[in-house]
């Protein structure tokens, strides 16, 4: 009897024709994942399963199929016979340590066999009961289950625990975005949970030295680390955005400064996004959070972009929500390290709440070789590679 | 790697010659445990012992009185932790120390205990009179900076002991020495302190290396316990590398250092600026010399030190221990408005600093604040 971890993936089983596609990119994610490791996978229609591993390295090994994409659950089983006396004995096994009430399920996918599921189950119940006289069946409501898988060519898997794993679609499947990390709580959830729907991501830092410090810099670069467990290789895209803040800083209405400020992070990274080949650009915003996350704000500064989606997965969030899944995802301690990032440099006293297009480009059109400056930023952006450890 | 005009020095200073030595010949040649039986053994536990005198010598005590910790941090906590007596009586402290001090007082605060702080004048330094008014005839110990980290303004202790020892002759007397260790004059005969604490990278040491001065008589149970090294005093196999270069270090920086003036380079600071910047000098009154700081009217310390940076001068923030703070505990203490405070950098010299580092470094900081004040203020 050997200890095997079956896998099993989350709505791609929904997916009609195009559903080998799905399969093939969440295979080869979670080959990537266990490239450390030695051990079998064998992937068949719905389940996977992964053997002849070290005993040693089962948890860093569930450790890291949790934060696969794609995948719902996983269980530790025993692999057996699909020999009565046998798929009992390791039933009673993985009863040792229980206590109350239990059942056994059984899915019989070789029919050929013969016993039927109703029978496997309760000759196994049996085997429980005379082992552990001090547990009771319970079909409706009980404390523990005992699952008995029977597959085909003499196999069968013994488990009881179901591990939730991380659920959504396999990274790569939805296609490339670009996700805009400032640093701050937001941005990384956001980047997390679109990643999560299969984005493959490059990040994107805009980087306001000497206003903000190369600090503040590493701190995205830390982040941007942490989500790599999720998001695989990252590239992270550091744009140069000091000589864009102060040339609007000297030429518009101060109480624009921010409004005009997030267009032009806009401007670039539909720019960026187009030369990465990404079709969308993510971010963090979470409607009045601040007053540049109004709908007013948002209107203009989404005004900008010419052809890209914007996705803004958190914006129907409360804020105790999103430090929630930052919190899950082990995002938030980096988070709130005390390092600027460059939304806080030339901060208004009272930034406007409900900004008018017409007054941006206003204030804009006073700005001399506007468009070079966003140019110049994009062609002086510094690339950082950053992968799982 | 880019070379830079380093200004930094009261964050820490580059290793002498003679640390670099002393680190060679002790990891190496003479790498054995001070507390082993064999000869050459004994002979690096005499080098310890030497290096006690030296550091005692320097203080005007005696080697039995000195222990040597891992960092001024620990020598701090230590004092607190073990040097005081009168468990039932108030503890007193400047509003300007160290966050290891200042840290170790709010924790005695959280278990109970009366904390008193001193207010600074507006040169941040204490004064005896302050300090007679705060202490009471129950106070069980006191802890004063003897060179405040942030502002180089000196305290003087030996009247601060004075007036303690009035109106309370048994309290126990700390300083933190840092700052002032090899810098200003530090006899203990005179200064009429329990406990003083110093540093080894303060001076030309290696960091990882401290030094606190226990008073011949006075009882000072272990913090740290063990193997009894020291006389069973501080426990843990002695850092020989780190310890034997402290003492040279600072033998050969004191000697350095009766020739330095500081404040030389300080004017040649202030006067590039006068005219040229809205800006405070904090601690303008009795001053080491080894520590200008200045603060800039509605500017960001911070963007300073970067476009400093920029221009090849590497300056402080302050207490590199709380630099990432914005507001600045001892700066507020000292009466100094935020719309300066968050404009603060420190500038800090050595020995080894000279007149044509600081001619530029003044004029980069004179450039840097013209350019910054432009495009901030418009």
């Amino acid at each position: 009897m050997d200890k095997v971890i079956i896998l099993r993936y989350s709505e791609i089983h929904l997916k009609g024709k195009n559903r080998m596609f799905f399969e093939n990119i969440l295979r080869r994610n979670i080959l990537e994942k266990l490239g450390k490791f030695e051990l079998k996978t064998q992937f068949s229609y719905g389940r996977y399963v992964i053997s002849e591993y070290d005993p040693e390295q089962e948890n860093r090994i569930v450790s890291a199929l949790k934060t696969v994409f794609g995948l719902f659950s996983l269980s530790i089983a025993t692999k057996t016979t699909a020999d009565p006396a046998d798929i009992a004995e390791a039933a009673v096994k993985l009863c040792s340590e229980t206590k109350g009430t239990f059942r056994v399920t059984v899915n019989r996918a070789d029919k050929t066999l013969p016993y039927t599921s109703v029978e496997l189950a309760k000759k196994t119940g049996g085997a429980i009961l005379n082992e552990y006289p001090d547990l009771t069946v319970d079909l409706h409501d009980p404390d523990f289950t005992v699952y008995i898988d029977v597959r085909e060519k003499n196999t069968s898997f013994v488990y009881s625990q179901s591990i939730p794993c991380a659920g959504g679609m396999p990274i790569g499947s939805a296609g490339k975005g670009l996700t805009l990390l400032s640093g701050g709580i937001d941005s990384p959830v956001s980047t997390y949970m679109m990643a999560k729907r299969g984005l493959k991501l490059t990040a994107l830092h805009f980087w306001s030295y000497p206003y903000t410090s190369l600090e503040a810099r590493d701190k995205v670069l830390e982040l941007a680390k942490l989500l790599s467990v999720y998001t695989g290789t990252t590239e992270v895209i550091v744009v140069p955005f000091t000589k864009i803040q102060e040339t609007i800083h000297k030429y518009a209405e101060s109480n624009y400064m921010i409004t005009l400020v997030r267009r032009s992070m806009m401007r670039i990274a539909e720019k960026i996004a187009e030369k990465k080949g990404c079709g969308c650009i993510i971010n963090g915003e979470d409607l009045g959070q601040v007053a540049s996350q109004t709908l007013e704000s948002i209107t203009v500064t989404n005004s900008v972009i010419r052809k890209l989606p914007v996705f803004r997965p958190l914006i129907g969030y409360d804020k105790i929500d999103i430090i929630d899944i930052a919190q899950k995802i082990g995002t938030y301690e980096t988070s709130i390290k005390p390092f600027e990032d460059c939304c806080t440099v030339f901060l208004p006293d009272s930034p406007v709440t409900k900004p008018t297009l017409r007054r941006c480009e206003l204030n804009e059109s006073k700005i001399v070789n506007y468009d070079e400056l966003i140019d110049e930023a994009v062609d002086n952006a510094e690339v950082f590679v950053v992968t799982e450890e | 790697m880019k070379k830079y005009i380093y200004l930094d020095n009261a964050a820490t200073t580059k290793a002498s010659d003679e640390t670099k030595a002393a680190a060679e010949l002790y990891a190496d040649m003479l790498f054995y445990n001070p507390s082993a039986a064999y000869a050459p053994a004994l002979e690096v536990k005499h080098k310890l012992m030497e290096a006690a005198q030296t550091i005692a010598s320097l203080l005007g005590a005696t080697k039995e009185e000195i222990i040597f910790t891992s960092c001024a941090t620990e020598s701090n906590n230590y004092a607190f932790e073990c040097g005081i007596k009168n468990k039932k009586g108030n503890i007193v402290v400047s509003a300007t120390e160290h966050a290891s001090v200042y840290e170790s007082a709010l924790r005695l605060k959280s278990k109970g205990y009366d904390v008193r702080f001193v207010r600074p004048d507006k040169n941040g330094s204490i004064s005896p009179e302050e300090t007679a008014r705060t202490v009471d005839e129950n106070t069980a110990f006191v802890s004063i900076i003897h060179c405040s980290n942030e502002t180089g303004a000196i305290n003087d202790i030996s009247a601060i002991s004075s007036a303690v020892k009035k109106i309370c002759p048994k309290a126990v007397i700390h300083s933190d020495g840092v700052q002032a260790f090899c810098k200003i004059p530090t006899d203990m005969t005179k200064l009429g302190v329990d406990l003083y604490s110093m540093s080894a990278h303060k001076v030309g040491g290696l960091k990882g290396v401290g030094a606190l001065y226990v008073r011949k008589g006075f009882n000072m149970q272990p913090f740290i316990v063990g193997g009894g090294q020291q006389n069973n005093r501080r426990s843990g196999t002695e850092n020989v590398c780190g310890i034997i270069g402290f003492a040279n270090s600072a033998k050969a920086y004191k000697s350095k250092a009766a020739q330095f003036d500081g404040n030389k380079f300080r004017e040649i600071f202030i006067n590039a600026l006068n005219g040229k910047a809205d800006f405070t000098v904090n601690g303008n009154g009795k001053n080491s010399g080894y520590i200008l700081s200045l603060s800039f009217r509605n500017l960001r310390g911070e963007v300073i030190a970067h476009m400093m940076e920029d221009r090849g001068v590497l300056i402080g923030l302050g207490s590199a221990c709380s630099a990432h703070v914005r507001t600045n505990r001892v700066l507020e203490a000292m009466g100094v408005d935020r719309s300066y405070a968050e404009g603060s950098i420190r500038i800090s010299f050595c020995p080894q600093t000279t007149e044509e580092e600081v001619n530029y470094a003044a004029k980069a900081l004179a450039d840097s604040v013209s350019e910054l004040k432009e495009k901030i203020q418009g």
